[in-house]
């Protein structure tokens, strides 16, 4: 495997992995929330105002992609926190819902405001200036949060929320902050996942930003499950590159997928990762007791 | 816990990799063996939304394939379609096109669906350096995309105008009305358009409403608002799938005697089946029809007829006709070179089509150069063409 | 004119409440959302579609099938998928996503199996007849559309009050423990409410198919949606609140259509779903109790 290969195939499939890591970063952003336990499904409509935000300003004013991307995630944030407080006082159903018609209005107001986003036409011409290897780190650096967060006391107070949270309260656990905490993540994590959008896809229609980018935005953090801040990003890579390796079956892809979120969440409610975390885990102790048997 | 992510990643190149280095093998065993393969791309949207559309530009596009292989007109050369799927959705657009230009290295790609994914692949391609034909977005702006994106389709802007040129031209109409779709721009950017054509006309226009997305069927309220306007003529610029529903829905409101107006979806095996006698006196321009007498159109409508057992519609012919002008580009280009192919483009002069009355057609700022043919629709799902 | 548009809104209304009350169903009695129900009204307005196509089954007939084909399928769905879901704990979350892979199963399999076309109901499956009241128009499957809804209501009253499986029903959506411990069969009743669900879904999806001139494997995610507005707004679990609410969404909607606001109908209603959540989460008719975490 020399290095010409991997090149030229990194070449080749440059777009459909650059959007499998950008899905992941959207799938995490929905896993802060569920981690917390949280139904939130803003995440496709933060999205959108992080594409939108990245893109107006790109084109209309010219700025640099990072500044574009960090006033969409401001935006995000600031629109995040005015929703939070009517949105976290709900709970299951109701949350969901909450959630689900914001992004449907972000979506219409995407398609109506034409003077600011040019309508269902889409912003067109958005310089693609990010790269595979900026999104590899934005996630790197997003794992490594998440991962920080899942160890300190802010992740323990979002596994007890999400067990039961009448008892976390009980312990002591301000579970408003924390729930806060993980929206406004999420909130960030899905504008940032946006912005990268913009600079990748040149040309932002409201069209993508709907009901079935956040369904399969929703397969991919749960097919890896969340029990690992790996399971997203995992879930993410596997489902998008899924046309690619399913090959002769891609037609069959959404029946394939959605049976297999059906079988997941029914008989494996940690979603794919954990079996396979198991294995590994078991392989790694078999090979521990073949060293020590030496 | 270390993750090794990249195991999976390495594995999956590598099969990859193998993969094609053993298509590259095969693809030199059979050029050495003397028919010259030649590979064309075709994305389509095949699931989604819009794979009512993408589909039938499919079905039509694989007898037009074989067409071109039965009349032997390339010889030597063999066109192997591959086909792929963009799935109605943008990224996946991008990602189909960079994998036929670099993974499957085909020497041209023809075909794509809706407009907003030719809006983000095409420049794409047009990067990539390959020779591409649009066959079915008429969107604005695809003609000027690069010197490697050419179309065989053309927005009816132009059509509608001169249509509203015409039936203004009896006086007899003096009020107009829009009804469009917000959600699409190809009809988001012609409801201006006819709406200036009918001022230009002296048409006052009392009504404009819109239908918020592709897959609403429910227009009455609109209607009932145009409806007390009394326009005499209404523009409907709606999806083929709305536009027999939005006539009948029409009638229902009260625009009995209303004149309808559209662009060639007006055309479609749908809308004649969905709005049978409320299509009476429908206006239309096109750049096709099906029972056009030429002699390519009637081989591909006798075909596709059997094969399927319904009449071709727009789609269906906007696929076809990009394979059969794609075949005279690739002949004129004398085999698989991209800089050649797109010389080919940029150098062919007339070519057979399958639209219009004569047959022939030629590129003009890389869009088809065509006259419309207008046509009124008959209460008995036939249409009468008009001169 | 405005009398046109009021009727258009209630006729509007009705067609969301019958998609709505399935959905209702389902999610009073078992505390789950199942956005499979768009997949089940499509797909059970293709199978009266080629009922009447392929094998000339007359109308009545083909609508017949359609609703127990609906039933069915739901039916199925509940046994497959929410029954073992149930069985292990079955979060809200759990079951709506549950619910959304067996909708993307069920659009997919009626996508292969329509082709992705577009059709519509043999011309004269209903009679084209319509009737002009000075300046209002009525045609005979708006009329139809109405009656129905009425008569679901009436239906779902009788049901819910006067037979056993309804009081089980009722049961059930207040305390489904309490329920089992009072020896109600609930995996039974959970199956009935599933079928009846689904039952309606398949109407729904006949009689709009017919009245807006239209099958479509996507015909029904536009209601899904809408169909959640309405049992927000009306209050989970009360059919009387989701009816209201469905009138409310269809008058609404035609409102801002009537004065210019036409593109932004759908923000309008997302924003009163909005300020329910907030200021009555339970909705104008919904049980006055803390909703279930």
């Amino acid at each position: 495997m020399n290095w010409e290969e991997i090149s030229y195939w990194l070449i080749i499939y440059n777009h459909a992995i650059v959007t499998a890591l950008i899905n992941s970063v959207t799938a995490l952003s929905i896993y802060f929330s569920l981690r917390a336990g949280i139904f939130n499904l803003s995440a496709i409509g933060f999205m959108a105002i992080g594409a939108y935000t990245a893109g107006i300003l790109s084109t209309r004013l010219g700025l640099p992609a990072p500044v574009g991307i960090t006033a969409g995630i401001m935006l995000a944030l600031l629109l995040g926190a005015i929703l939070v407080y009517p949105v976290l006082k709900l709970r299951g159903h109701y949350l969901a819902i909450a959630t689900l018609s914001f992004a449907a209005i972000v979506q219409a107001m995407a398609m109506n405001l034409d003077g600011l986003t040019n309508g269902p036409s889409g912003l067109l011409g958005v310089p693609a200036v990010v790269r595979a290897w900026h999104v590899v780190v934005v996630l790197a650096v997003l794992l490594y949060i998440a991962w920080t967060l899942q160890k300190s006391r802010t992740g323990r107070a979002w596994d007890a929320i999400r067990t039961d949270v009448s008892a976390a309260r009980a312990m002591g656990i301000d579970v408003e902050i924390y729930r806060l905490k993980a929206f406004l993540i999420s909130t960030a994590v899905a504008a940032l996942a946006g912005g990268l959008w913009a600079h990748v896809n040149r040309v932002i229609v409201p069209f993508e930003f709907g009901f079935v980018q956040l369904t399969m935005a929703l397969v991919n953090t749960l097919l890896g499950g969340i029990s690992t801040p790996l399971g997203p990003v995992l879930g993410a890579l596997v489902v998008t590159t899924m046309p690619d390796w399913l090959a002769g079956f891609a037609e069959y892809r959404e029946m394939i997928i959605g049976a297999l979120l059906v079988a997941v969440v029914v008989y494996l409610p940690n979603g794919l990762i954990d079996p396979l975390l198991g294995f590994a885990r078991r392989f790694g102790r078999k090979r521990a007791v073949k060293e020590a048997s030496r | 816990m270390g993750w090794n992510g990249s195991t999976m990643k390495q594995s999956r190149m590598r099969t990859v990799a193998l993969a094609s280095m053993f298509a590259g093998a095969m693809s030199f065993m059979s050029v050495a063996a003397g028919a010259e393969e030649i590979k064309i791309g075709v994305p389509l949207s095949l699931t989604g939304p819009v794979a009512f559309a993408g589909v039938k530009m499919r079905d039509a596009m694989e007898i037009a394939f074989e067409h071109v292989a039965e009349t032997g007109m390339l010889g030597d050369l063999k066109l192997v379609p591959i086909y792929m799927d963009d799935q109605s959705s943008q990224p996946t657009g991008i990602n189909v096109t960079q994998q036929l230009a670099l993974r499957d290295q085909v020497s041209a790609i023809v075909g794509y669906t809706a407009s907003n994914i030719c809006q983000a692949a095409l420049p794409v391609a047009q990067e990539l350096k390959v020779p591409t034909l649009n066959g079915d977005c008429v969107v604005d702006g695809l003609g000027k995309i690069g010197n490697y994106v050419y179309n065989t389709v053309r927005p009816s802007d132009r059509f509608l105008e001169q249509l509203v040129a015409k039936i203004a031209a009896g006086g007899k109409f003096k009020t107009g009305a829009v009804l469009f779709q917000r959600e699409n721009p190809l009809f988001a950017n012609l409801a201006p358009v006819v709406t200036a054509a009918f001022e230009k006309a002296g048409i006052k226009v009392v009504a404009t409403e819109t239908v918020t997305s592709g897959a609403d069927a429910d227009f009455s309220a609109q209607l009932t608002n145009i409806a007390g306007a009394k326009p005499d003529v209404l523009a409907i610029l709606l999806l083929g799938g709305q536009t027999g529903p939005a006539f009948v829905q029409a009638r229902q409101a009260g625009l009995t005697d209303t004149i309808f107006i559209g662009v060639q979806n007006f055309d479609s095996d749908e809308v004649r089946r969905v709005a049978g006698e409320a299509a009476k006196d429908a206006l239309y321009p096109s750049q096709w029809i099906a029972e056009s007498p030429l002699e390519n159109n009637k081989r591909f409508v006798e075909e596709y007829t059997k094969r399927f057992n319904r009449e071709p519609d727009t789609f269906s012919a906007n696929g076809y006709n990009s394979v059969l002008m794609l075949a005279q580009i690739i002949k004129k280009a004398g085999g698989g070179d991209r800089e050649n192919i797109r010389e080919a483009m940029e150098t062919i002069g007339d070519m057979d089509t399958i639209f219009g009355t004569d047959g022939k057609t030629r590129f003009e700022d890389r869009l088809v150069a065509l006259t419309p043919f207008f046509f009124e629709m008959q209460p008995d799902g036939t249409v009468k063409r008009l001169d | 004119m405005l009398l046109q548009q009021l009727l258009n809104g209630i006729v509007a209304g009705s067609v969301y409440a019958l998609f709505a009350l399935g959905f209702n169903m389902v999610l009073g009695a078992l505390n789950i959302l199942n956005v499979a129900q768009g997949a089940i009204f499509a797909m059970s307005a293709f199978v009266a579609f080629y009922a009447m196509k392929l094998y000339a089954v007359p109308f009545v007939l083909a609508l017949l099938l359609a609703v127990i084909a609906g039933g069915l399928i739901n039916m199925i769905l509940e046994m497959i998928v929410f029954r073992p879901l149930r069985a292990r704990g079955g979060s809200p979350m759990s079951t709506l996503v549950a619910s959304i892979g067996a909708s993307m199963a069920l659009l997919s399999v009626t996508q292969k199996l329509s082709g992705s076309q577009i059709e519509r109901f043999p011309f004269n499956s209903l009679p084209d007849t319509q009737w002009i009241a000075g300046d209002v128009r009525v045609t005979f499957i708006q009329l139809l559309v109405l009656v129905t809804t009425a008569c679901v209501l009436i239906g779902s009253y009788i049901l819910l009050n006067r037979t056993k499986l309804g009081k089980a029903i009722r049961t059930m959506a207040f305390n489904e423990r309490i329920a089992r411990m009072l020896g109600i069969p609930t995996a039974g009743v959970a199956r009935w409410t599933f079928f009846i669900s689904g039952a309606l879904g398949g109407l729904a999806g006949v009689l709009l198919g017919v009245m807006f001139n239209s099958v479509h494997f996507l015909m029904g995610e536009a209601y899904v949606l809408k169909g959640f507005a309405a049992i927000v707004i009306g209050g989970f679990g009360s059919v009387a609140g989701v009816v209201v609410a469905s009138m409310l969404i269809g008058l609404s909607e035609v409102f801002s259509i009537m004065i210019g606001i036409g593109a932004f109908k759908d923000v309008v209603i997302f924003g009163i779903l909005f300020c329910f959540l907030i200021l009555r989460p339970n909705g104008m008719f919904g049980r006055d109790e803390e909703p279930r975490p």
